[in-house]
């Protein structure tokens, strides 16, 4: 069989000479628009939001998530959505957060996980890692749907 | 790029979110700025050594990886050498050659920072970024000042300070910032950790886990982006394409790279940032020089900076006493050769400490600032630094992040390399789904 070749620039050259002008004017503008899209990509690419599974990979080093599985340097989590705060069996808490007489409510979980430390002051919790708004959102979500209790 | 423990976190996470990631490093192996001198008795460290009981990331990847924490074995009490004197540390507080006054008189050389960090104004681990915190922005010597300490008192302090390289140049708030730190990780009353054998074992572990590839001994040149690929070029011109870059590089790194996107103002955030001289010279003890009269380690306002004695592991075994040069006292011998290096300073320990002679030979000489994957133990912030330049040096070109201790905002040393790392992973994420 033989090869079919293409040669798509020719054919667009031949079809803009025929066009004249006005068609090589809008192919500078649409040339134009390409490359600034193509620079506004480079410099600000579109974010996604992460998930809430995803944004806990955040979390997942000083937490464990399934029932029953080993305090890490931060407690279990399993059932931490709803439950009263520093609450896990065999976990040491910080004195503050122990005495801070929390529930752990979405808004409660929303502020702490955006700022733990200025909402309780001496608490040991470090996160630092830029999750926004509405990820936080998702991450209280698949919080809540490991082992969590009462109105979500 | 980068193999180190910020690097490793970021291919790590990336890769288990399913993305196809590969790692370049300049070395011939990972590990960046944790060097665990394996060739040496009982693996002694010769870069990042302690895990707090607060390092969630490190001690997570060292537990997946079935590598055994412990504490370090405990090396005594710390003697003096102020101005060539030795000083017990019963006789510190008594001493014609302790230059302090009144009740600090009481106080150790090597606790006079604490004592200065006691009441810290920081509250949280981010304050130290917070612009309310401005007011700290400045030299290690007039915060001192401003706390009654005297010139005596001051120029103790700037003979081993770890987080600059004079301490006029260190700005308050990174000592502010590390005693925070360990204020929370006391209050865990929690022991600090290392790894049996060595702290390397943890990023050996975690790139062992990781499935992607890692190329080593690539150091790249260059780095351009071409529509929404980025392309990476070695020394060798041999070209590397992907959608996204974490550049995991101390700044000493980053400044040999040329990065085409990069604005005026970032470059001058990664050439201004200066980073801490250390030289570590290690030391073999083949058999004790200190008794219940002698200590093993030692605290010099000298060039020699500290002496740390790490004990053997087994009996018989050699201990290690590593020889510990801060800031300006590693010039003098970075003119030299290793060897000769590594001699003068031995000389200089058995001078002062003539109980050893005959006992210690020459293990290893580590020059840190001369590394050209380093440069220097870690990112010293200058007065005036931190609320130009921080925020700068992380700041993504489109789909270039950056990473590294030095962008760390919550933790510093092993912790804050993993932190960011995560960080930067988190963000490329974002733009790769």
């Amino acid at each position: 069989m033989k090869p079919t070749r293409i040669y798509p620039h020719r054919t667009n050259a031949r079809r803009d000479r025929r066009a004249g002008l006005g068609a090589s004017l809008l192919t500078a503008v649409a040339i134009c628009l390409a490359l600034a899209s193509q620079a506004a990509e480079e410099s600000s690419p579109a974010r996604a939001r992460l998930s809430g599974e995803q944004a806990f990979a955040a979390c997942a080093a000083c937490h464990s998530l399934a029932d029953g599985a080993v305090h890490k340097v931060g407690p279990n989590l399993w059932g931490v959505y709803g439950r009263a705060a520093a609450q896990a069996e065999d976990y040491a808490y910080s004195p503050a957060l122990a005495a801070a007489g929390l529930t752990w409510t979405r808004e409660n979980l929303f502020a702490w996980i955006a700022g733990s430390e200025a909402m309780v002051p001496g608490s040991w919790m470090l996160f630092q890692n830029n999750l926004q708004p509405d990820e936080v959102m998702s991450l209280i979500d698949y919080l809540a749907a490991h082992g969590g209790t009462g109105g979500q | 790029m980068g193999a180190g423990l910020a690097g490793l976190a970021a291919a790590q996470l990336l890769q288990r979110q399913g993305i196809d990631v590969l790692v370049l490093e300049a070395r011939s192996r990972v590990g960046g700025r944790v060097n665990t001198l394996d060739e040496l008795p009982g693996h002694p460290e010769g870069g990042a050594n302690v895990i707090g009981p607060n390092y969630g990331r490190v001690i997570d990847a060292a537990k997946s990886g079935d590598v055994k924490l412990h504490s370090p074995a405990r090396s005594g009490e710390t003697g003096f050498i102020i101005n060539g004197q030795r000083i017990l540390p019963d006789a510190w507080a008594t001493s014609a050659a302790n230059p302090l006054q009144g009740p600090m008189r009481a106080l150790a050389p090597d606790r006079l920072l604490g004592a200065a960090l006691r009441d810290n104004p920081l509250k949280t681990s981010s304050d130290w970024l917070n612009p309310r915190m401005a007011e700290y922005d400045l030299g290690v010597d007039s915060y001192l000042a401003s706390l009654g300490f005297s010139d005596a008192a001051v120029s103790l302090v700037a003979a081993n300070n770890s987080y600059g390289n004079s301490i006029q140049d260190t700005s308050m708030l990174s000592l502010l910032r590390v005693g925070n730190n360990f204020a929370r990780a006391r209050a865990m009353r929690q022991p600090v950790y290392e790894a049996a054998r060595g702290n390397m074992r943890i990023p050996e572990s975690i790139a062992q886990q990781f499935s992607g590839s890692i190329k080593f001994n690539v150091t790249v040149s260059r780095v351009e982006r071409s529509g929404a690929e980025i392309i990476v070029q070695d020394l060798q011109g041999q070209q590397y394409h992907g959608d996204a870059l974490i550049m995991a590089l101390p700044l000493p790194a980053l400044r040999n790279i040329q990065i085409d996107a990069m604005s005026e103002a970032q470059r001058e955030a990664v050439t201004a940032v200066n980073y801490h001289k250390v030289t570590q010279v290690h030391l073999l003890v083949r058999e004790p020089y200190w008794n219940d009269a002698l200590p093993a380690s030692w605290w010099t306002n000298g060039p020699l900076g500290r002496l740390f004695l790490r004990p053997s592991a087994n009996p018989g075994e050699y201990a290690n006493l590593t020889v510990w040069i801060n800031g300006a006292d590693c010039d003098r011998l970075a003119a030299m050769s290793e060897a000769e290096a590594g001699d003068t300073v031995r000389r200089e320990v058995e001078a002062v400490l003539p109980e050893a002679r005959g006992l210690l030979t020459t293990g290893k000489v580590l020059r840190w600032t001369d590394d050209p994957f380093a440069g220097g133990s870690w990112a010293v912030w200058a007065p005036g630094q931190l609320g130009r330049y921080f925020e700068l040096l992380q700041q993504p070109l489109g789909r270039i992040f950056f990473a590294g201790e030095h962008t760390a905002r919550a933790n510093p040393g092993m912790e804050g390399a993993m932190e960011s790392g995560e960080r930067a992973a988190l963000d490329s994420l974002r733009t790769l789904l």
